[in-house]
């Protein structure tokens, strides 16, 4: 069999050989050279992934992903590179360097210098802030579709539920766009600090002014009350003195030293990816089914400082 | 010389050494996803990729590991996927193409390999090309050794079937 297999011809392979070790050549020479990272950011990791383990042990749900836990986090075990992603999808990385689309298998865009992004509801476009005063929509592959200058900071863009509606804010106040940049609107004040979640399946958008969470339908400018779940999302992170802990439906899943960035689920719900900042890594967590925890380190390397996972996307 | 003064050397920024893990591997990278995705152009990209992500993981590498399975593991996952998306599009219309009577065998064996799923074939070339155990294979495609065997079995069955 291995004889049969290495002797079928393939056409064009020397041409292919020498054209890749062209390419390959010219990445090495173009490549930066990194160093390697200092012991006390290798202890802040292990001692991180030390704190993960005795937090995850004392938890019941914790206890559940010790066993991954061990197995991957932490420097030895955590993959150098993110060569693939744990579940289709494409993910939307936000970092001092810009935004990112990863794809299934690895490979990443850097769409520009656009920050604080988010998917449009079905991975057609991405709604993000350029120079901190424009809300810019584009296509995944980096071509700006419309932009809206504002005189004031631009934060926070989210969609509604079909992409029909973009919440965010221009300073202080909660603003409303149609999908295709048209009909933009000032809803009320608001607090920039926590972003403004759309209710599923409606045109209301619940946000934080004043200190009370606000809910308003955005087409008729009905204030509504409240619902439970209108501003806390199913997945989000909490903080637990020094510690943060992922949750998903109030159920703990993960949990890490120091700050963790915002988590996404991915399409099909089944993981989840989360940043960890201290540790320089990505997480993904299996949250369906089988617990599994797979990490990958240099981050910072990767995608530029502070990255931060803005969604996950079909 | 062996694989481990390459990366070392390589990471220090010898061209040789970089040139001397190239000539070792990409020849098997390409190979095994050439006879995963069928498609040499494809082949090409993905051989090619998996060593430029190679290049850029080059100096935080752990010499104490092999980079053989390393670099196998993004070639074989990423042509798995391609091979995926190819059959979902309908590009790969060979499945169906008989082997020609009175064929040479070693004109037989590519589209017998054909036949088989992207997932029994990518099995098959790392069992049988790439000599990887059915534990390592486990472990490379992140599967159960249980579904490493049971691929390998069919594979192997409609193999003999079509050569047959």
């Amino acid at each position: 069999m291995k004889r049969e297999l290495e002797r079928i011809e393939i056409p064009g392979e020397y041409d292919a050989r020498r054209r890749s070790w062209d390419v390959v050549r010219a990445a090495f020479d173009e490549r930066e050279p990194v160093t390697r990272p200092r012991r006390n950011v290798r202890l802040l990791a292990i001692a991180a992934a030390v704190a993960v383990l005795v937090a995850a042990a004392i938890t019941p749900p914790g206890r559940s992903v010790v066993n991954s836990v061990r197995r991957a986090i932490g420097v030895e075990h955590a993959e150098s590179e993110l060569v693939r992603l744990p579940a289709s999808g494409r993910l939307l990385v936000d970092s001092a360097n810009g935004t990112w689309v990863v794809h299934s298998d690895g490979s990443r865009r850097l769409l520009g210098p656009y920050h604080d992004p988010s998917w449009s509801p079905h991975g057609l476009f991405v709604a993000a802030v350029r120079d901190r005063r424009e809300l810019v929509a584009l296509d995944p592959k980096g071509n700006v579709r419309w932009v809206k200058p504002q005189r004031r900071l631009v934060r926070s863009p989210r969609w509604s539920y079909e992409g029909y509606r973009i919440a965010y804010f221009v300073d202080s106040t909660l603003h409303v766009i149609n999908g295709d940049g048209t009909g933009d609107r000032a809803i009320g004040p608001a607090d920039p600090r926590i972003a403004p979640v759309w209710r599923p399946r409606t045109h209301v958008v619940a946000y934080f002014s004043g200190g009370r969470e606000r809910v308003v339908d955005v087409d008729t400018g009905k204030k509504l009350p409240g619902q439970p779940g209108d501003v806390q999302r199913a997945v989000h992170v909490a903080n637990r003195g020094a510690r943060s802990v992922v949750l998903v439906n109030r159920r703990q899943v993960f949990s890490g030293a120091g700050r963790l960035g915002e988590p996404a689920l991915s399409p099909t719900g089944a993981w989840l990816a989360v940043t960890w900042p201290s540790a320089d890594q990505l997480v993904f967590v299996r949250v369906r089914g089988r617990p599994k925890l797979l990490a990958v380190s240099n981050v910072a390397h990767q995608f530029g400082a502070g990255a931060n996972v803005a969604g996950w996307e079909r | 010389m062996g694989e481990r003064a390459w990366i070392r050397g390589a990471q220090r920024g010898s061209v040789s050494d970089l040139e001397a893990l190239f000539r070792e591997h990409w020849p098997r990278a390409y190979r095994a996803a050439f006879l995963v995705v069928h498609d040499a152009a494809a082949a090409e990209d993905i051989a090619q990729e998996a060593f430029l992500a190679a290049v850029r993981a080059l100096d935080r590498f752990d010499r104490r590991r092999p980079f053989g399975p390393w670099l196998h593991r993004i070639a074989v996952n990423r042509a798995i996927d391609w091979a995926r998306a190819s059959k979902l599009r309908a590009e790969l219309q060979q499945h169906d193409v008989p082997a020609p009577e009175q064929a040479d065998p070693d004109e037989r064996m590519l589209p017998a390999l054909a036949s088989l799923d992207p997932d029994q074939r990518a099995v098959i070339v790392l069992r049988y090309l790439l000599e990887y155990t059915p534990g390592e294979i486990a472990e490379l495609l992140d599967l159960p050794r249980g579904t490493v065997n049971s691929r390998l079995r069919r594979g192997l069955d409609r193999l003999k079937e079509r050569l047959e």
